[in-house]
């Protein structure tokens, strides 16, 4: 898939604005760029508009005004159901991702919707399974995983139908340190592009190159993590804390430290 | 289950023990003999059915007064022997009835089941709306008991007072708002996966000779049954 094109926009999100049905104003003209293959993480505080903007990149709010482009082509209510074979959004709840009585029919249903032929489903939910650790709990009933299985579940449903862009929402919650520690592996070995929204800043560090910081809707930083998280002015000034580990480290140390962690 | 025994019954003007008793005990046993073949165990069986049986001995205590006909007399009490056997067959009947539903549910999983439903031409949105109610009862009971929890924890005991009944409406009202809210979620994810209004499922069942023969074993001895019924045997 986005190994075979060339490097271009994954996503192109172009003076977005969205209201919530009762009026209220969630993202003010919001513009940024996400080539192929590259991460970009969202920060911001609580109701800064993070999720509902995750939402209108995936064309489930319609946008008020403004454009997103996926892989170059503009999404429209005429075809989202085309293009949503090529972006993967794992929500926040993933008592809302896994809705079906198995884990086998929870991580088949994208497949199977998306034209896979039927031939090919047992070995893609397999493969999906197998990337995430969850080798063998095809007949499991997810509400009897556990919470960090759950997460790694609910990443293998959208994993499973291999979409050129994969957008997360807070997808270190859960996770005990181990099972963080491999899903930051798990991304870092994926070849699509991301988009992962968080409050876990190490976790955002480890997974993603570039930054937005976002606050009452709108993007209020755009830069590099490392001198993002760093920034302790900028993220007080918006409600945020620089994480206790990364107290008085500076940019160019963090991103020594990140490039050996990726090296070992 | 109460109709159907009154109907039955009613076909003629009186009930004969001799007539209608040995049918439904059959079907009683015929029920039984499928559960033994279940394996699934007797005493699990009782203790499922243990609301239903005392419904049913509420028709056994019923029946012989309410029904017309008092031939019985006790001196104190005249009961109606048709209404002692009415009750009997009705019990004997839902008895056989409620049995079968261990094995029909017991013995695959159930999504296998429910699989098996859609596959027999059950309207799939039935089955879609049987499937989700059964995923998600667990995730608002596991939300209902922590809600109890977070009232005990600050005090609260269920008592017979207004403040029990606001208190308990008010978590009904909570769980119904969130499921509203949830069903948002779900409908989210499900679009976000591709789904444009029909279900598509990946269904491998594969009909086996044992699978085959006791399909016409059941048949035969349906159509025996009823064929004895009938009295054309």
């Amino acid at each position: 898939m986005s190994q075979d094109r060339g490097k271009g926009a994954a996503i192109q999100a172009s003076c977005l604005w969205y209201r919530y049905p009762d009026g209220r104003l969630a993202v003010e003209d919001v513009s940024f760029t996400l080539e192929e293959g590259k991460s970009l993480g969202i920060i911001g505080p609580n109701g800064a508009g993070k999720t509902t903007l995750l939402h209108v990149l995936a064309g489930l709010f319609p946008p008020e005004s403004g454009d997103v482009l996926l892989l170059g082509k503009r999404l429209d209510p005429k075809n989202h159901s085309d293009l949503r074979r090529h972006l993967g959004i794992v929500f926040q709840e993933t008592e809302d991702q896994l809705f079906s009585p198995t884990v086998f029919d929870d991580v088949a249903f994208g497949p199977l919707n998306f034209g896979v032929p039927l031939g090919q489903v047992r070995g893609r939910v397999e493969e999906a399974l197998a990337r995430v650790g969850l080798s063998g709990y095809e007949p499991r009933v997810p509400h009897h995983l556990s919470s960090g299985e759950r997460r790694r579940a609910a990443l293998a449903t959208v994993l499973s139908y291999g979409p050129d862009v994969l957008v997360l929402d807070e997808p270190s919650s859960d996770l005990d340190p181990r099972g963080r520690r491999e899903l930051v592996q798990l991304l870092r070995a994926t070849h699509q592009a991301r988009l992962v929204a968080s409050h876990d800043f190490e976790f955002i560090l480890r997974t993603c190159e570039r930054v937005l910081l976002m606050d009452r809707g709108r993007v209020r930083a755009d830069g590099r993590a490392a001198e993002i998280l760093c920034d302790n002015d900028l993220l007080s000034s918006h409600g945020l804390e620089v994480p206790l580990g990364l107290k008085g480290v500076k940019p160019e140390e963090l991103r020594k430290i990140l490039e050996g962690e990726e090296r070992s | 289950m109460l109709s159907m025994g009154l109907e039955r019954v009613g076909s003629r003007e009186h009930p004969s023990w001799a007539v209608d008793l040995p049918p439904a005990l059959g079907s009683l046993l015929l029920s039984l003999g499928i559960l033994a073949l279940s394996r699934i165990p007797l005493s699990f069986v009782l203790k499922k059915l243990g609301g239903s049986l005392g419904f049913l001995l509420l028709v056994l205590l019923i029946f012989p007064l309410a029904y017309p006909g008092k031939d019985l007399d006790l001196g104190f009490l005249a009961l109606s022997s048709d209404g002692i056997l009415v009750a009997i067959l009705i019990i004997l009947r839902a008895m056989a009835i409620l049995v079968l539903v261990f094995p029909a549910l017991g013995t695959s999983r159930f999504d296998v089941t429910m699989k098996a439903l859609r596959r027999l031409r059950v309207p799939s949105p039935l089955v879609q709306i049987i499937l989700f109610t059964y995923r998600y009862l667990f995730v608002y009971a596991d939300q209902f008991r922590r809600m109890g929890t977070a009232w005990r924890a600050r005090g609260f005991r269920a008592r017979t007072n207004l403040l029990t009944l606001r208190t308990l409406g008010n978590g009904i009202g909570v769980l119904l708002v969130s499921s509203i809210e949830r069903t948002q979620r779900i409908q989210s994810a499900m679009m976000a996966r591709g789904f444009t209004g029909s279900f598509r499922t990946f269904e491998d069942f594969r009909t086996r000779p044992g699978d085959v023969a006791l399909f016409c074993a059941i048949v035969a001895v349906g159509a025996l049954a009823f064929l004895w019924r009938a009295r054309i045997l």
